[in-house]
C-alpha cells in the first residue's frame, strides 16, 4: 500500500476488499465493495460484481468517444505522509495494512486536536437508517421501503442514480457518497430512475443517521467504555427531572475487566446523566456514544450518577484497544462538529 | 489483515457480456486459454498496459493470507 496514491483512491480502509474500475488516465467509473458489521462481505456478490462491470464498461465507451466529461484528479497522498504510519510500519520494512491507514491518520488527528470523530470514527453510515432496503443483485434497485426514504416519496422499483447530485452505479459509490455527506445535515438530495423517468427526491435524515458500529474498527481511537447501556425516554427523563433532549442513558451491562483494571465504579441500574458536567449533546441521546465521541480513550473523565435516586458524581476512565497505539496527549480532545 | 492489491484491464467478457477480440498471445493482466485471470501488481504497468490495449483497469484492494 505504501506507493499508492490515497487520495485517488480514497475508500474506507476497513473493508477488506474494495475495487475500483477506471481508465488510463485514472477516471474512476465506479467503486465496488461497501460492509456492515454483520460481514465484510454482506454488500458483495457476483451478481452485483457483474452489473458493476457492465455498467463500467459503459463509462469507458463513453470515454473512448471522448463523452466522459472530464473529473478532476484529487490532490495525491501517499501512506509515508503520515508520520507515524511511516515511522511504525513503512520505515520497518512492515506491510502497510489498509486499515493502519485510518488507524494512524485518525491518532494523529485526535493528538492534533483536530479529529472530527462524529464522521472519521463512524465512517460508512449505512443507507438503510433511510429505510430503504434496496435488492443489490439488481443494482441499486428498491426492494422495500418504510421511514423517511418513503415519507420523501420513494417507492419500490426505483433505482437510486444519484447522491446529492453525483452518480452512483454501485452499492460502493452510495456508501462513499452517503460516507461524505456532512453530518449535521438533516435532508439529503437523491435522484432515482423511476420507470425510464428521472426524479429528484429530498429524504430527511434522521437523527443520529451517521451512527455504525464500531466493532470492526476497534484499532482506531474509539475510547473503551466497558459498558452497556440503554437510552431512557422522555418520560423516564422528565419524571426524573433530567432534560429530555439529555443523553442520560441507565447501565445494563458492566464488563468484569472494568472492575480488575479499576477504571470505574458503576453498577447495573446507575443512571449516567452528565460527563464533565455537560448533560445535552447536539449529537446524541446516548452517553455511550457522546463519551465515544467527547473523550480522550484512555482520559478519565466524572459521570454525574443518579444511583438509586441520589445524585452523585463519580471518575470513570476509559480504555484504548491497540498497542499501536500513539502516546496519549491529555488536553487532545476531538470536536464532534461534522 | 494482509494489505493486497492487484489490478488488470478488464478481461472479464463471460461476466461482463463484452465481446473480445481473439488475441494472438496473452497479454498482461488478459484472460489465459484456462479462464483464469492474470493479475498484475505494479499500478505502472497496468496503466502502460490499459492505454496500449484500450481497456479499462479493474483494481483490488484485498486484506487476504
Amino acid at each position: 500500500m505504501d506507493g499508492i496514491d490515497l487520495g485517488l483512491f480514497d475508500y474506507d480502509r476497513h473493508n477488506t476488499l474494495y475495487y475500483f474500475a477506471l481508465n488510463a488516465d485514472e477516471q474512476i467509473y465506479f467503486r465496488y465493495g461497501g460492509r456492515t458489521a454483520e460481514s465484510p462481505t454482506s454488500r458483495l456478490s457476483l451478481e452485483s460484481l457483474e452489473i458493476a462491470l457492465s455498467r463500467g464498461l459503459e463509462q469507458h465507451r463513453l470515454y473512448q468517444q471522448g463523452a466522459l466529461p472530464a473529473s478532476p484528479r484529487p490532490e495525491p497522498y501517499f501512506p509515508d505522509q503520515i508520520p507515524s504510519l511511516r515511522a511504525k510500519v513503512i520505515d520497518g520494512g512492515r506491510c502497510v495494512e489498509c486499515h493502519l491507514i485510518a488507524d494512524y491518520e485518525l491518532q494523529e488527528r485526535e493528538l492534533a486536536g483536530s479529529a472530527v470523530r462524529v464522521r472519521q470514527m463512524y465512517r460508512s453510515p449505512d443507507i438503510a437508517v433511510l429505510g430503504l432496503t434496496l435488492d443489490l443483485s439488481r443494482g441499486l434497485r428498491v426492494a422495500e421501503v418504510e421511514g423517511a426514504a418513503a415519507e420523501g416519496g420513494i417507492l419500490p422499483g426505483d433505482v437510486l442514480t444519484e447522491l446529492e447530485g453525483t452518480k452512483v452505479l454501485t452499492f460502493g459509490d452510495l456508501q462513499y457518497r452517503f460516507d461524505k455527506v456532512e453530518r449535521d445535515r438533516t435532508a439529503i438530495r437523491l435522484g432515482i430512475d423511476r420507470a425510464g423517468t428521472a426524479v429528484a427526491l429530498e429524504i430527511d435524515l434522521p437523527r443520529e443517521w451517521w451512527a455504525t458500529d464500531l466493532f470492526f474498527r476497534y484499532w482506531t481511537i474509539e475510547p473503551q467504555l466497558y459498558f452497556s447501556s440503554k437510552r431512557l425516554d422522555g418520560e423516564t427523563k422528565r419524571r426524573l427531572g433530567l432534560p429530555p433532549e439529555g443523553f442520560a442513558c441507565e447501565i445494563t451491562f458492566i464488563e468484569p475487566r472494568a472492575r480488575a483494571l479499576d477504571h470505574q465504579q458503576l453498577e447495573t441500574g446507575d443512571i449516567i446523566y452528565a460527563v464533565n458536567g455537560v448533560e445535552i449533546s447536539p449529537w446524541t441521546t446516548s452517553c455511550e456514544r457522546h463519551l465515544k465521541l467527547e473523550t480522550v480513550a484512555g482520559a478519565a473523565s466524572t459521570l454525574g450518577v443518579l444511583r438509586q435516586g441520589e445524585r452523585v458524581e463519580m471518575p470513570l476512565r476509559s480504555g484504548r484497544q491497540n498497542f499501536r497505539k500513539l502516546a496519549t496527549k491529555p488536553g487532545a480532545l476531538s470536536g464532534a462538529a461534522r | 489483515m494482509h494489505p493486497a492489491f492487484a489490478l488488470i484491464p478488464f478481461a472479464l467478457a463471460t461476466t461482463a457480456g463484452l465481446e473480445t477480440s481473439a488475441q494472438p498471445a496473452p497479454q498482461p493482466g488478459a484472460g489465459g486459454d484456462d479462464g483464469m485471470v492474470e493479475w498484475l501488481d505494479d499500478y505502472d504497468l497496468a496503466l502502460a498496459e490499459a492505454r496500449r490495449s484500450g481497456r479499462p483497469i479493474f483494481l483490488e484492494f484485498r486484506c487476504s493470507p
